[in-house]
């Protein structure tokens, strides 16, 4: 590397940038808003997978999941929507609590 | 120090960005032309290594991984703005200097800014070899620019930036 011995003393002549607590703070707050955008994607697919489930449920056949017909039962009565209602606001309190939005 | 952060140690985190934030932030200045656009990057270089952190095999070799953090994270921001960078691979016939107010006035520029003018593969391999250390060998496996085009890259882009800082104090 002798040929460009002139480029690295430049190189090396450089001042690097100072340690600074602000870099530190600018990257917690980024990996929190990271954090709370990994929860928010978890619970909008957990949502998604009991919507899907629910729906297969009260649509498919009995006799093909004949050892979940209680649950098609459940979802098929008031009750049983009223209890889907009820985990999704308690859902969107733990979000709400967690800071997720 | 390393090892506590893999375990999710947030204070040995902290102590972690303290000490290696100078590196990065240098690195991305060197490579982004722009300076707010470097601190951002340099900050997402972090964010990746807190995500990445777990899966760490060995700390001996996390002063490496990090650089590489840091030079996907400026390929991948740099993509979007850069075509020459989606063929990295491939020799450049030429370096064209941009007519800046520096060309065009002849004056002195400092080694960021003649560093700026140079083209993004060419300024990646350059960084990579004076800043960081690295030989021809080890910036052809990083980069996965093939190791004669390295060789030309540094060989043509030390040359132009010695045309370009002909003016400037410490020049060669």
């Amino acid at each position: 590397m002798n040929e460009y011995d002139d480029i690295a003393r430049l190189f090396a002549g450089e001042e690097p940038p100072q340690p600074d607590d602000t870099f530190i703070i600018a990257v917690k707050a980024r990996i929190d808003r990271e954090r709370r955008r990994t929860k928010f994607l978890a619970a909008v697919s957990g949502l998604a997978f009991i919507a899907v489930f629910a729906v297969a449920l009260r649509f498919m056949p009995h006799e093909w999941l004949l050892p979940l017909h209680f649950l098609q039962s459940f979802l098929n009565s008031l009750t049983g929507i009223a209890a889907c209602a009820v985990c999704a606001m308690a859902l969107t309190a733990w979000l709400r609590t967690e800071d997720v939005w | 120090m390393v090892g506590l952060a893999t375990t999710g140690d947030q204070s040995a985190f902290d102590e972690l960005v303290r000490r290696k934030q100078s590196n990065v932030r240098a690195l991305m200045r060197y490579l982004s032309r722009d300076p707010v656009m470097a601190e951002d990057l340099a900050q997402q270089v972090f964010v990746e290594m807190w995500k990445s952190l777990p899966r760490l095999q060995t700390a001996a070799a996390f002063n490496g991984w990090l650089r590489q953090i840091g030079v996907n994270v400026w390929l991948q921001h740099a993509r979007k703005k850069d075509s020459s960078l989606h063929r990295l691979t491939e020799p450049l016939d030429d370096i064209p200097v941009p007519m800046t107010d520096h060309t065009q006035q002849g004056s002195s520029i400092d080694l960021a800014a003649a560093l700026a003018l140079l083209p993004g593969p060419v300024r990646l391999c350059i960084v990579l070899g004076f800043q960081e250390g690295l030989s021809h060998g080890d910036i052809s496996a990083m980069t996965k620019i093939p190791l004669g085009t390295v060789k030309s890259h540094i060989a043509r882009g030390s040359a132009r930036l010695r045309e370009l800082l002909k003016d400037y104090g410490a020049s060669p």
